[in-house]
């Protein structure tokens, strides 16, 4: 995938949940091997934004394509192979809790059909290593701190080496220095892996360390979309309020 | 006044959607099951959690019914002076209905529980969109796995109940009167036919399913964090009891029409 | 999933279905499935509830089920059953063979009893025909019982009337009549004490009955039923004190000093006594002895005492009554079989006493059937003075032992000599037949080693508590010990 090609492309995409919508058709393209930082108030559909592009929501209307693959209308086996080129770390990293850390992150490489136990704890130390969790392959999750959780998560979406990372509020839930080291990984992997990376957060600091370009949500609508510098002097009056709450933190 | 009816009403229907979801739910998970891929592996390992690790419930409880059974059996029975029919009657009683039965409910108290809590629980903690992103279908990998492993496995469980039960009721016997071993397990097959085994055990089959597929429904669709868990795990217990209990009715029933005694 | 997993979902798996398997052949050996069997025939106007499918018993053991059960075509007719017994059966079945319907227990189904045939019999085949007895009703044994009381007191005051003229006669007549009376007295107690425990054994029952304990009260709550059965115990009540009475009066009259006088004149007073019953039954005829005529009265009481008998040993059968029975130490011999018999389950715990005698010292082949020997009868006496007087009221049975070609012959052999036994022991020794059962036990090989045991063992069952001790006469068992 080269940049400047689109990885993902939202159009005219509605969702409402019974008489509360979240996505009023809402449009926009991200192209290959960017960083997006999707802003905005609680509830304002961007969990709901980063759902959809995985096909763990169906939108109401309109159309989305991954990898210009259109996946509305999709079931889950055909989904798959979608899937597979996109990883997704999930807000409180969502591991399996009946297995360990390592087969967490083995996981998808033997649905992938890895069946050699020696490769598979080889790559699966690698990503360990990664995320900077060496040494925890038989540890349980719940023995794990919140911030060696989410690095988990990130290890497991990693696994299969996608070409889009989808990241759900990375630092919800952390103290400002973990999650300052987690924005560290991920733009290591970024430099790394050349992946195209979605960012949901409502924690402008780091959408500022991070983002190539920043969209804004407000009412099911992007109001705002540009470099952070750019949205810096924005006329639109949430972009003004979410800059200005950073400074008072 | 209206405002009443208008929510009895709505309460009636979300019921009935709901029971019609759960019905729905159930028919796939079995036609899901026929259909290749087969998830071998984790069904094999439901089988072990589900099945291998209540046996010990199932053993004990069922030597202490055989041991109460055979108990209140002989104090009505020596007033006939018919001990000898203590093992004839327990064997009855436990092949035909209560193995099966008390089998059911127990494990409608532990798989249902556990099955509702369990997927409730990577429901609210997104483990099921993860297994999800993963290219895993989680119905398939999650419900169709529990489902036929409490198909297998419950049939399997009544069968130890029952040997343990007679077991029990042995131990109650022979404490008593010293009857032997031989002589109780024979008596206690004496008046049993094959369509007394054969169908009782079976139907537990559709008990499995019935416990599986009401605690998956639940379980999979829970929501509302940690509240939304407990819920379904209670509701899964509640409701798969009763369900079975009362397919219970009808299976005896359709039993007997098929083999009348 | 490790490997110590897969296997544990394997003992789980297979061990379920091994366990379901176990209880599958349990139930296909009940049912015999196997070939050899011939299908026979019998009639009933009243099926009490049979089915098919019905388990069927030949002579107490399990061998068929019945396999199919025709209406009748008309009022005036009976039901046809058809009965699938086990080939090798037809060894002891004969055209005389009875079928009867019985009960299996409380909630038990109705079972097929075939009694097996005599000798007499003709062997039976594919399609034969056998007699049935209508399955028995409560009501039908009070009144066959009462009409069998009715017969014992008409007996019993006979020879009273009887007795007291004689008697009478005698002391005017001859004066001193000590050894007449010797000779009849134990006669007469003997009379007495079976009669005295008939009486009880309806009394017991009568009050049980009374007391309304449980199913038999409610089933019982017909007082016409009821008033009958206290009628029959004041019957025998009644009759049994005129004859403790008789004995009283005579032995009150006993009280004779001069025994010279009766040595002198004893023909005499047989003579005397002779016309003297002339003169009271004329219609009897010429030579028949005071005591001859003594003797058949007692006979014909305890005849119908042995019928009573037969009755109780019906009404055992009867489950409501089964418990009353067991607790008085008569147990049902059809209900067990032959192993469980050897590991006790009849009677666990009881003292038991029992006496071997072989083969060769009690049988003679007599046309083509073994007979006792007069020496076997004399063995048979020696043996019982071991085991009287408590065989007198306790349970006694007698174990058969026989080899045999197969199964089948040790059975009827077996059975044959032990029944032959229990048939001489209750008439010679006057016991009560309910008190004697017996046990085929086949073909056993003596613990020692050696060739299979032949014979006969009297075994003794007492319900209090004793040393337990084995009594050998000429035991090839000689460490067995109440097996």
């Amino acid at each position: 995938m080269k940049n400047g090609e689109n990885a993902i492309r939202f159009e005219n995409v509605s969702k409402a949940f019974g008489k509360r919508k979240v996505l009023d058709g809402i449009t926009f393209d991200l192209a290959a091997g960017g960083v997006y930082c999707v802003l905005g108030r609680s509830g304002t559909g961007k969990s709901v934004t980063l759902k959809l592009m995985i096909g763990l929501m169906k939108p109401d209307r309109g159309t989305i394509r991954i990898l210009d693959r259109e996946i509305t209308g999709l079931d889950s086996r055909e989904l798959a192979p979608v899937r597979a080129k996109v990883g997704f770390l999930f807000q409180y990293a969502a591991l399996f809790d009946s297995i360990t850390v390592g087969e967490n992150i083995a996981f998808p490489l033997r649905r992938r059909g890895e069946r050699s136990d020696e490769e598979i704890r080889r790559q699966v130390e690698e990503h360990l290593d990664a995320v900077g969790l060496e040494g925890n392959y038989d540890k349980m999750p719940a023995e794990l701190s919140g911030g060696m959780r989410k690095r988990a998560g990130l290890a497991r979406a990693l696994a299969l080496r996608p070409s889009i990372l989808l990241v759900d509020e990375p630092s919800s839930g952390l103290d400002p220095i973990t999650a300052k080291e987690i924005d560290e990984v991920l733009m290591g992997l970024r430099e790394k892996h050349g992946a195209t990376l979605v960012i949901v957060t409502h924690h402008i600091t780091s959408a500022r360390r991070m983002a190539d370009e920043m969209l804004v949500l407000d009412n099911g609508r992007v109001v705002a979309r540009g470099a952070p510098a750019e949205l810096e002097t924005s006329e639109v009056e949430l972009v003004r309020e979410l800059f200005r709450a950073e400074d008072v933190a | 006044m209206t405002n009443v009816i208008e929510n009895a009403g709505r309460s009636v229907r979300t019921a009935l959607a709901g029971a019609g979801d759960m019905v729905v739910f159930g028919l796939r998970a079995l036609v899901s099951a026929v259909r290749p891929p087969f998830e071998l592996v984790e069904t094999l390992r439901q089988i072990q959690l589900l099945g291998w690790r209540s046996l010990s419930l199932i053993a004990t409880s069922g030597l202490a019914v055989g041991v109460v059974m055979s108990m209140h059996t002989r104090s009505s029975l020596e007033r006939f002076g018919a001990e000898s029919m203590i093992p004839t009657v327990l064997g009855i009683a436990m092949i035909r209905e209560t193995g099966p039965l008390v089998t059911g409910l127990l494990s409608s108290g532990r798989l249902g529980a556990g099955i509702g809590a369990e997927l409730g629980g990577m429901r609210v903690t997104e483990q099921i969109d993860a297994l999800e992103s993963l290219a895993v279908d989680s119905f398939k990998y999650l419900v169709v796995t529990r489902v036929v492993a409490c198909m297998v496995a419950l049939p399997l469980l009544t069968i130890f109940f029952n040997v343990s039960a007679i077991v029990g009721g042995w131990a109650a016997e022979t404490t008593v009167s010293g009857m032997t071993f031989g002589y109780y397990y024979r008596n206690a097959f004496s008046n049993i036919g094959f369509s007394d085994l054969i169908p009782s055990t079976l139907k537990t089959v559709v008990f499995g399913f019935l416990i599986s597929s009401i605690s998956g429904y639940l379980g999979y669709n829970a929501s509302g964090g940690a509240q939304g868990v407990g819920q379904a795990s209670t509701r899964s217990v509640v409701l798969s009891a009763i369900s079975l209990i009362v397919a219970n009715v009808v299976m005896v029933k359709f039993i007997l029409f098929l083999f009348p005694s | 999933m490790g490997d110590f997993k897969k296997s544990l979902v394997a003992v789980f798996v297979f061990g379920g279905l091994i366990l379901f398997a176990v209880g599958l052949f349990l139930i296909g050996d009940r049912k015999k499935l196997f070939s050899g069997s011939v299908d026979i025939y019998t009639e009933w106007k009243d099926l009490g509830g049979l089915q098919n499918g019905a388990i069927v018993r030949v002579s107490g053991m399990t061998g068929g089920e019945v396999r199919g059960i025709e209406l009748p075509p008309g009022p005036e007719q009976k039901f046809r059953v058809r009965i699938r017994v086990v080939e090798d059966f037809l060894a002891i079945l004969r055209s005389d063979s009875v079928a009867m319907i019985q009960t299996d227990g409380v909630v038990g189904n109705k079972l097929v009893e075939i009694s097996a045939g005599t000798a007499k019999g003709a062997p039976l085949e594919e399609g034969s025909l056998i007699d049935s007895r209508e399955p028995f009703e409560f009501a039908d044994l009070i009144s066959e019982a009462s009409a069998v009381l009715a017969n014992v007191r008409q007996v019993v005051d006979d020879s009273k009337g009887q007795l007291q003229e004689v008697l009478d006669s005698a002391s005017t007549i001859a004066q001193k009549t000590d050894d007449f009376i010797t000779q009849v007295t134990p006669d007469l107690q003997k009379a007495v004490s079976s009669g005295s425990k008939v009486a009880e054994d309806v009394q017991i029952l009568t009050a049980r009955v009374r007391a309304g304990q449980g199913t038999v009260g409610r089933l019982l709550n017909d007082d016409a039923l009821y008033n009958n059965a206290r009628n029959i115990s004041a019957d025998i009540r009644s009759s049994t004190s005129g004859v403790r009475d008789m004995i009283e009066e005579a032995k009150q009259r006993e009280i004779v000093k001069d025994v010279k006088n009766v040595t002198a004149g004893a023909n005499d007073v047989v003579q005397r006594a002779n016309d003297l019953l002339r003169e009271i039954q004329p219609n009897q005829g010429e030579g028949s002895s005071l005591v001859r005529d003594l003797r058949q009265t007692l006979f014909f009481a305890n005849e119908a005492m042995s019928d009573f008998s037969e009755s109780a040993e019906a009404l055992k059968h009867n489950w409501l009554l089964r418990g009353f029975f067991r607790r008085r130490g008569f147990f049902d011999l059809d209900m067990i079989s032959v192993e469980d018999y050897q590991a006790g389950a009849r009677a666990p715990g009881y003292p038991v006493k029992r006496v071997w005698v072989p083969y060769h010292a009690l049988f003679a082949q007599q046309d083509d059937e073994e007979a006792l020997t007069e020496e076997g009868k004399r063995r048979l006496t020696q043996a019982m003075a071991e085991l009287l007087p408590a065989a007198k009221t306790n349970a006694v049975i007698v174990e058969g032992y026989a080899s045999g070609a197969n199964r089948t012959e040790q059975f009827v052999r077996s059975q044959e000599r032990a029944h032959l036994v229990r048939e001489y022991i209750t008439r010679a020794f006057l016991l009560r037949p309910n008190y004697v059962g017996i046990m085929q036990m086949g073909e056993v090989q003596p613990e020692s080693g050696g060739a299979p045991w032949e014979g006969v063992a009297l075994v003794l069952f007492q319900p209090q508590p004793l040393a337990p001790e084995t009594v050998n006469a000429n035991n090839p068992q000689s460490s067995s010990n109440g097996r």
